[in-house]
């Protein structure tokens, strides 16, 4: 995954990705396919973070997390 | 999701649709490291579509009666944007035919098995298409050679041999 987009800190992907608590690889054998899913909600609040700073990126559903 | 996947099988319950499998990036993530997706795909059968050139009409009149949101070419369950797509060829027929019952937050529900969202990702052929081929060679468990039985089958040997040219032998 790339995360060096400008606007996005790393901490806070590191952050995120911590919150979904999973401590180590996210490859199909060593995650559930729940883990991965709250690593997808948390992937999307920070794309959608960079698109609200970048307005000129195409915005799609950015009301929405599917975390909530 | 889950409310989301119980939606999708009451959809079967109700014979809106006959049959239906979770396709594209959740499908993908579910082999495969994840990352960004913001919508649910979702390949179906219908049983007899009324009208042939509207064949999602009937979801439609459903997520109506359900007061479920139309957004663009999602409907939104439970949260979810889900994008409806009929079966458009053979090998995705074939695919939804073959797909894999599993459960996924406690919930019963189909996925679309790794050799056969390969061989999609082949015959596509967009750039994020390349890109998560080559993460299912490195992660996903499957199967060579049903993989490669699929391929025979819908005439993308000459792909393959191609990607794995450009991509893998290099």
């Amino acid at each position: 995954m790339n995360y060096s987009r400008k606007n996005i800190s790393m901490s806070k992907v590191i952050g995120k990705i911590a919150e979904s608590k999973i401590k180590y690889h996210l490859s199909s054998a060593k995650a559930t396919f729940e883990d991965k899913f709250k690593v997808i909600c948390a992937l999307q609040e920070i794309d959608l973070e960079f698109r609200k700073n970048n307005p000129h990126k195409k915005i799609k559903y950015y009301y929405r997390v599917w975390a909530k | 999701m889950k409310k989301t996947l119980e939606q999708l099988n009451k959809l079967v319950e109700l014979r809106v649709i006959e049959k239906y499998a979770i396709g594209g990036g959740i499908a993908h993530f579910y082999y495969i490291e994840p990352s960004v997706t913001y919508d649910l795909d979702i390949i179906i059968r219908i049983r007899s579509a009324k009208n042939n050139l509207a064949p999602l009409t009937e979801i439609y009149e459903w997520a109506r009666l359900n007061n479920y949101e139309v957004k663009e070419e999602h409907i939104i369950i439970e949260n979810i944007p889900v994008q409806f797509l009929p079966e458009y060829n053979l090998l995705i027929e074939e695919a939804v035919n073959n797909a894999d019952e599993i459960t996924i937050f406690d919930t019963k529900t189909f996925i679309i098995r790794p050799e056969y969202l390969m061989a999609i990702m082949l015959q596509t052929n967009r750039s994020k298409d390349r890109e998560r081929l080559l993460l299912f060679f490195n992660q996903a468990n499957y199967s060579q050679s049903v993989f490669e039985k699929i391929l025979n089958n819908h005439h993308l040997g000459e792909k393959y041999e191609l990607f794995k040219k450009k991509y893998i032998d290099e």
